[in-house]
């Protein structure tokens, strides 16, 4: 099936099999920021953007997504570094194999409205498992990242 | 001492096999490629026919289709069946008048699956573990399918399974104080047992669901309402059932206290 694929503004076009998973697709073409963790559609290790939304690539055939915009971390590297470091500032990370995913969630949350208390942030990312920690430190990390945000808007405005 | 190892190249062919795929430019032309084989499936979100280890040998895409909108109607939402899950969640038509769907949907595992899962898929399987039955089931709500027209979601649900296109379901805005509560053993799980409620007209409705079977409907005269009413009715029309979540006692009694609760907030 020809399929045509916008991996991070970069055209793909390409014979595919009907069952080929978009996230083995994205790691046959080297963007292994996506990974499998659980193959139970449970960890969000595997969470990329089709057409700005946060997806499992691991629950979603590559040729539905023909002509629509994928975006991986590796396309997103600003806001990757950025929250990376408040990850790291807060001593969240363990083995780090999550951030990917998290962090690709943590953007898209940023981006949808009426994320405002804890219990909205946690929410919002129960669909990212992490083995190691007890989120607790992931959560400090994310309401400085948010905060810092918001202080720059306000300064803005 | 036996070992035993796993065959990794055997558990590939094991998985979900498609053989062809089928984006439909309209439904009669879907509906058609459906019946053409016995193993042609539509597409949901897929995310329960990917843990599967089916063969199908044509894979029915059903997003061309204008499906995925929820519109407003005189008297009913109308909500397609691409609709995704997390659509329901943050969609200001629904939180006006059906919250119980919002929330019914937020438990289930994270927004990045609730993305992806529809409203389709999700009606169409009847699964018994379903949030979004239990909530739908209190409502007036109908089913609309392709080939069957529409029908009543209790006589739906009550019919075997056959196949045919879910495409839309008309969700009438005439209850009041819509309702659902449910308990999982950790936030994103699937719900040991679920409840939800509504009032229209004259009568109280009474959904539960994840007993483990299917959501089962009871009706009450709302004017002479009382929770020992509705708690020998529970203990005597509903069956509960035992599986690896929960015991059929315990979803019981879990399911008179989230009833009681339901019924306090209520008054």
């Amino acid at each position: 099936m020809k399929t045509k694929l916008i991996i991070n503004g970069q055209i793909y076009e390409e014979i595919l099999k009907p069952d080929q998973l978009l996230l083995d697709f994205l790691r046959e073409k080297g963007f292994r920021s996506a990974k499998r963790g659980c193959d139970t559609s449970n960890c969000g290790l595997c969470t990329v953007f089709v057409d700005g939304k946060p997806v499992l690539s691991c629950s979603i055939l590559a040729v539905r997504c023909d002509k629509k915009q994928v975006q991986t971390l590796e396309g997103l590297q600003k806001e990757a570094e950025e929250i990376g470091r408040f990850i790291a500032e807060q001593g969240a990370d363990q083995c780090g194999f999550c951030n990917p995913g998290l962090i690709m969630n943590i953007i898209a949350m940023k981006k949808e409205k009426g994320i405002s208390c804890e219990s909205d942030i946690l929410a919002y990312l129960q669909g990212n498992l992490c083995r190691c920690s007890g989120y607790v430190g992931h959560l400090r990390a994310i309401k400085a990242y948010l905060d810092h945000h918001k202080i720059k808007e306000r300064c803005k405005g | 001492m036996c070992i035993m190892v796993k065959d990794y190249n055997k558990e590939v062919k094991d998985m979900l096999t498609i053989t062809q795929y089928h984006r439909a430019s309209d439904l009669e032309e879907a509906y058609q490629v459906l019946m053409e084989k016995r193993s042609n499936r539509i597409l949901g979100g897929m995310l329960w026919l990917r843990q599967s280890r089916q063969y199908v040998h044509t894979a029915i895409d059903l997003q061309d289709l204008g499906l995925n909108q929820i519109i407003d109607g005189k008297e009913y939402l109308k909500i397609g069946a691409m609709v995704t899950l997390h659509q329901l969640e943050t969609d200001p038509l629904i939180s006006g008048w059906v919250p119980s769907l919002a929330e019914s949907v937020g438990h289930i595992v994270g927004v990045q699956f609730r993305n992806l899962a529809t409203v389709g898929g999700s009606v169409f399987m009847k699964a018994g573990f379903s949030n979004l039955l239990t909530a739908l089931l209190p409502l007036d709500v109908e089913v609309c399918l392709h080939r069957q027209g529409r029908l009543s979601l209790e006589a739906f649900l009550k019919q075997p399974y056959q196949k045919d296109i879910l495409t839309h379901l008309f969700i009438s805005k005439n209850a009041l104080n819509p309702k659902h509560l449910s308990l999982h053993g950790s936030a994103s799980d699937l719900p040991i047992v679920a409840v939800a409620c509504a009032t229209v007209g004259t009568q109280w409705r009474l959904a539960v669901g994840a007993r483990p079977a299917r959501a089962h409907r009871l009706v009450f005269n709302r004017s002479s309402l009382s929770f020992d009413q509705v708690e020998t009715a529970i203990r005597k029309e509903l069956v509960f059932g035992d599986n690896s979540r929960a015991s059929a006692a315990y979803r019981r009694a879990i399911a008179l206290t989230l009833v009681r609760r339901l019924m306090e907030e209520q008054v």
